[in-house]
């Protein structure tokens, strides 16, 4: 019964617990074993917090269900880049090692309210500056297979959900962090429109593009999660002026009528053999549940990704500032070498990548005019063996594409953007390893996304294909 | 005007240099790939400014 109790969703463990099927304790007790028979093979978790988690669940099984708690006895993990009021917070890295928060991240603590029982903190990159999570503490494998790197830089997280090692997570994306390990390990990342979920007590990468975002084993789960963590906060300036979100749930999937916008141009370009074949399939897929596709062409891709890292690199350089100064050395020589790269740009340059953005809203205004969402891979290969995603570049097709293209190319739009977009699995390929679709829509317009993506998952099953992970596999 | 430059660096210093000048560079190169006509007429995109609150 404890592996069943781990694969369960959110919506039919809140099921389970309102018909009394279930307690709490037994969730979390399910998971935390989990945790300790197949955490020290695959390094998800940073700390984990198994007294507290136990003590929580103790009192929600004594207070009983309540419907009002929409993560009632939901076991969670926070990406190790939220505050943690009392539990160490180290953006996976050596400077805050012992670091120790006295108060919780907005999205933490909208999830303690809503009843989510926390296990502990996921691996991140260093700061989320890079897409391998292998800090100097935690090597995070993948659980498809442990010679892959999860993705990242919210690379626990993917780990943690594959494996069945927590229910949900909160994670930030500015390059694609989210949805990166999503496609890397077959689960969710659902990066919601700029401004949608407060980014207080969130170590910043990038003002401009950090969101902070859910991800989760589904589509269901992820907009559980958005629908609990969203809305305005006087802490993040950005989040005060959004629209309502609707009820993410409410409307009946479906996929009929939607118009999607293909950039075949863009896809041929970037994607490997593999990846493009599973994104074709999904195509076929969404067609069959009656999607309309139809060709887009996106904005000059060189000039998004210059203004995409010249962007990231000042913002992450002008915060680690008075560090670099100090205490270089400690850094991680990868991150250590952007954040000095940062050094490097020129204020005009920055200024020419924020010009550049807007010509990219406003092209994107135009596109999402004329089509509700625009398909796109997540990365131009599926996951690559972490000896390869530490060097410059690597093959794809016969053509040498730098590690920044093939890890955040297809991703960089919606950050730029602040549009939302959702990463799916729609495939298991080349040597067995999961492929993701992102679809990406009209700012705050989450739930066509939502309804789109259960439609689509709902189409294939994934659920049903998804590998249980054991220890020793 | 003289491009400015750090003092005489032992082997040492320019190969650490060496990696971060190569990112700088490549990303440089990335948002100058192309030239978008009237970009001089386009306003920076300020911070936390997306539909529709630039639209206000």
């Amino acid at each position: 019964m404890s592996a069943e109790l781990t694969r369960l969703s959110i919506g039919a463990l809140q099921r389970a617990y309102a018909a009394g099927e279930i307690r709490v304790a037994d969730v979390v007790d399910a998971y935390l074993d989990r945790v300790a028979a197949l955490d020290p093979a695959l390094e998800a978790y940073v700390t984990v917090t198994a007294d507290q988690a136990r003590a929580q669940a103790q009192a929600l099984d004594r207070d009983g269900y309540r419907a009002d708690r929409p993560l009632y006895g939901v076991p969670v993990a926070p990406k190790d880049l939220y505050w943690t009021a009392g539990v160490r917070t180290t953006a996976g890295s050596r400077l805050l090692a012992e670091w120790v928060p006295t108060e919780d991240a907005t999205a933490v603590s909208r999830m303690a309210a809503a009843g989510a029982i926390s296990l502990g903190k996921l691996n991140t990159h260093e700061f989320a500056f890079g897409g391998t999570t292998q800090t100097w503490e935690r090597k995070t494998k993948n659980p498809w297979d442990r010679t892959r790197g999860p993705g990242g830089s919210s690379g626990g997280s993917g780990a943690a959900l594959a494996a069945d090692l927590c229910a949900g997570t909160v994670v930030t994306d500015t390059g694609g962090s989210s949805r990166i390990p999503a496609h890397c390990c077959g689960v969710v990342g659902l990066k919601p429109t700029f401004g949608r979920v407060s980014r207080f007590g969130v170590i910043p990468l990038s003002w401009n593009l950090d969101h902070a975002a859910p991800m989760a084993r589904t589509v269901e789960d992820a907009a559980a999660l958005l629908q609990v963590i969203a809305g305005p906060d006087p802490r993040d300036a950005a989040s005060l002026a959004q629209p309502p979100l609707p009820d993410l749930l409410a409307a009946e999937p479906s996929a009929r009528g939607l118009r999607v916008g293909v950039p075949r141009a863009l896809i041929e370009e970037l994607s490997s053999d593999e990846v493009r074949r599973a994104f074709d399939g999904a195509l076929r897929v969404l067609a069959r549940e009656g999607a309309v596709l139809e060709e887009v062409e996106l904005f000059d891709f060189g000039l998004a990704e210059g203004a995409q890292w010249v962007i990231i690199t000042a913002d992450a350089t002008a915060y680690h500032r008075p560090t670099l100064q100090t205490r270089a050395g400690e850094y991680g020589e990868d991150v250590r070498n952007l954040l000095l790269a940062g050094e490097r740009l020129s204020a005009p340059d920055y200024v020419r990548a924020q010009q550049i953005r807007r010509l990219m809203v406003a092209h994107f205004r135009e596109v999402l005019a004329r089509v509700d969402v625009i398909a796109l891979p997540v990365m131009s290969t599926v996951a690559p063996p972490l000896v390869t995603a530490a060097s410059w570049g690597m093959d794809v097709n016969g053509r040498e594409l730098p590690m920044f293209t093939i890890f955040t190319g297809f991703c960089l739009y919606a950050n730029l953007t602040g549009l939302p977009s959702v990463a799916m699995p729609c495939d298991v390929w080349g040597d067995g390893m999961p492929v993701d679709i992102q679809l990406m829509g009209r700012a705050w317009d989450e739930a066509t996304l939502v309804r789109a993506g259960r439609a689509y998952q709902r189409a294939i099953d994934w659920e049903a294909r998804r590998p249980v992970f054991e220890k020793g596999a | 005007m003289n491009e400015p430059h750090p003092p005489q660096s032992s082997p040492r210093a320019a190969a650490v240099d060496a990696a971060p000048r190569r990112i700088a560079a490549w990303f440089v190169e990335r948002l100058h790939s192309a030239n978008p006509p009237d970009l001089a007429a386009v306003e920076p995109l300020p911070l936390f400014a997306i539909e529709p609150r630039d639209e206000r």
